[in-house]
């Protein structure tokens, strides 16, 4: 980060950043961070605005497909820019947070899919462990056309209705709308395609096993090169839980990698939900790259309503 | 930049949230901080941390609530034993958090203390701040309540002791203890997820629950919001 303003937006961000003056991080410069975001180039008249959840993050549309076709789904992405130092959030925030809500319309006769979520990162300071992005994420969304385009227009408009959490040592809330014009002949722009992030693949596919025994969760990268590091990151579970927002990674011996996860299940939380263990698995090199990730999802079934800690064999 | 992106901030103390939940009752810190992203300057000591937090009773649902003593706004000293005989709920609070905001503005804390009273007219309800940000804290707190004609003791924890004996994690993260001083639930607000509109208020349920001699459920949920910006 060697472009960084320190103009008139570090007044304002002094303003945000009185409200925590204590937890302020020095690593962290959040007035740095305010200041690139609110700086614009030729510096008009008017003083900068103070930081708003709409100045820390830029939204649009983006196309993860080349082309829409007849009855085939299509990889919409929703794409966030967050003002350095600044995150959003994975489906599971932990400790504090919020993922942000993303709802979208399609023409008649398309179906939205749910908000699928690329790799997160870990965010940990004291007493708060969070997991989301920074810098930029891309959520995914799959659209399926209709399985015939006649009587479509030449062109259909996917709209997104977005808010959101965005936080450094403070919280701000965003909220915008955008849209994108598909074309229903031929491919989409090249200024309307991106890259996607890493997102889930089959737990097979990586080598990667989850099952229950008793109240424990295993987890199981036998393939794993030594050195490396499995982690279980646990999703939105209520009335199970895992010991700790996110337990600790296991690093590869020459047998892979296993976690063996305690968990605490109180039916009485589940919130009418089914209960189940489950959450993202990652794998990472030793070089902190990413070796992939999948989920995992083990239904417990059976546990009475006042539960025991489980007996150690 | 585009301009417009710096324009509005009435509307983002409104804005709807869109949260999720999950179950977690006990934290405990991370150890392993290695990850794919530059997260070097955010590493924390999880072994001082975790013994800093044993050193004092921790609230746990089922057990006895600890007592505590804090100022009020007005400076009043208000203890948890003041209440003993009542049934209490205690809102961990920040002002300056947008979600605190949310959950004010949108009248679902007025809503929840008109109900309270509907279901056990002697519940005590008051609000904690355990943000470190003393300086603004006390008249933020006070014009907070006032504003939005939230007519409770609000506590100041600037040390952020009792946030931590309690276990608080966000604001809002709300408590509630039963007329013989039991802690019988701990979580959010309500059920406000994915910004849908709340079906549930579980500090509401739970009261009723009391009332009516029956075992709270859920008596845990994850609280969402902002995280407790603790004196570090």
């Amino acid at each position: 980060m060697t472009h960084l303003s320190t103009t008139t937006p570090a007044i304002l961000f002094a303003a945000l950043a009185s409200l925590s003056p204590a937890v302020a991080d020095a690593g962290r410069e959040p007035s740095a961070a305010a200041g690139q975001l609110s700086a614009s180039p030729a510096s008009q008249s008017p003083p900068a605005a103070p930081a708003t959840g709409e100045s820390l993050v830029k939204s649009d549309l983006v196309a993860f497909d080349k082309a829409l076709e007849p009855g085939k789904p299509f990889a919409l992405g929703v794409r966030f820019r967050i003002a350095p130092r600044w995150h959003l959030y994975w489906k599971n925030p932990g400790d504090s947070g919020g993922p942000p809500g993303i709802v979208l319309t399609a023409p008649k006769g398309f179906t939205v899919g749910s908000v699928e979520y690329p790799r997160p990162l870990l965010i940990e300071h004291p007493n708060d462990v969070t997991i989301g992005y920074e810098t930029e994420v891309i959520y995914r969304v799959m659209i399926t056309p209709p399985a015939s385009f006649d009587g479509l227009p030449a062109t259909v408009t996917i709209g997104a209705k977005l808010d959101w959490m965005v936080c450094s040592n403070v919280c701000l809330m965003g909220r915008r709308t955008n849209s994108i014009d598909l074309p229903t002949r031929g491919p989409v722009a090249a200024d309307q395609l991106a890259s996607p992030g890493e997102f889930p693949k089959p737990a097979a596919d990586l080598g990667i096993e989850a099952s229950l025994d008793g109240m424990t969760l295993k987890v199981r990268a036998s393939k794993l090169v030594k050195g490396a590091s499995l982690r279980f990151i646990p999703d939105s579970t209520p009335g199970v839980s895992y010991g700790a927002t996110v337990p600790p990674a296991a690093t590869a011996g020459d047998a892979g990698a296993s976690l063996s996860i305690a968990l605490t299940v109180k039916p009485q939380n589940a919130l009418g939900e089914r209960l189940r263990a489950a959450g993202l698995v990652i794998l990472t090199a030793a070089d902190g790259s990413s070796l992939g990730s999948a989920e995992v999802d083990c239904g417990i079934e059976a546990v009475s309503a006042t539960p025991k800690p489980a007996t150690k064999p | 930049m585009k301009k417009s992106f710096a324009l509005v901030l009435a509307s983002t103390l409104t804005a709807a949230v869109a949260f999720s939940t999950f179950a977690d009752d006990k934290k405990a810190p991370a150890t392993d901080t290695k990850q794919t992203g530059d997260h070097a300057g955010h590493k924390h000591d999880a072994k001082a941390e975790g013994e800093k937090k044993t050193a004092v009773t921790k609230a746990e649902v089922g057990k006895a609530a600890p007592n505590f003593t804090l100022k009020t706004t007005e400076g009043k000293e208000w203890s948890l034993s003041d209440a003993k005989g009542k049934t209490i709920v205690l809102e961990w609070c920040n002002p300056d958090c947008p979600a605190c905001q949310g959950v004010s503005s949108d009248g679902t804390v007025a809503k929840m203390l008109t109900d309270l009273k509907a279901i056990d007219s002697n519940v005590v309800v008051v609000f904690i701040n355990s943000s470190a940000a003393s300086p603004s804290s006390l008249e933020k707190t006070g014009a907070y309540l006032k504003d939005h004609k939230i007519e409770v003791p609000a506590l100041l924890d600037t040390e952020g002791s009792v946030g931590m004996m309690y276990g608080a994690r966000t604001t809002p993260h709300c408590y509630v203890i039963d007329d013989k001083g039991v802690l019988r639930y701990t979580g959010a607000i309500n059920d406000a997820k994915g910004g849908k509109k709340a079906e549930m208020n579980y500090v509401v349920n739970a009261v009723k629950q009391i009332k009516a001699g029956e075992t709270v459920s859920p008596d845990t949920t994850t609280p969402y919001g902002c995280s407790v910006k603790y004196k570090k």
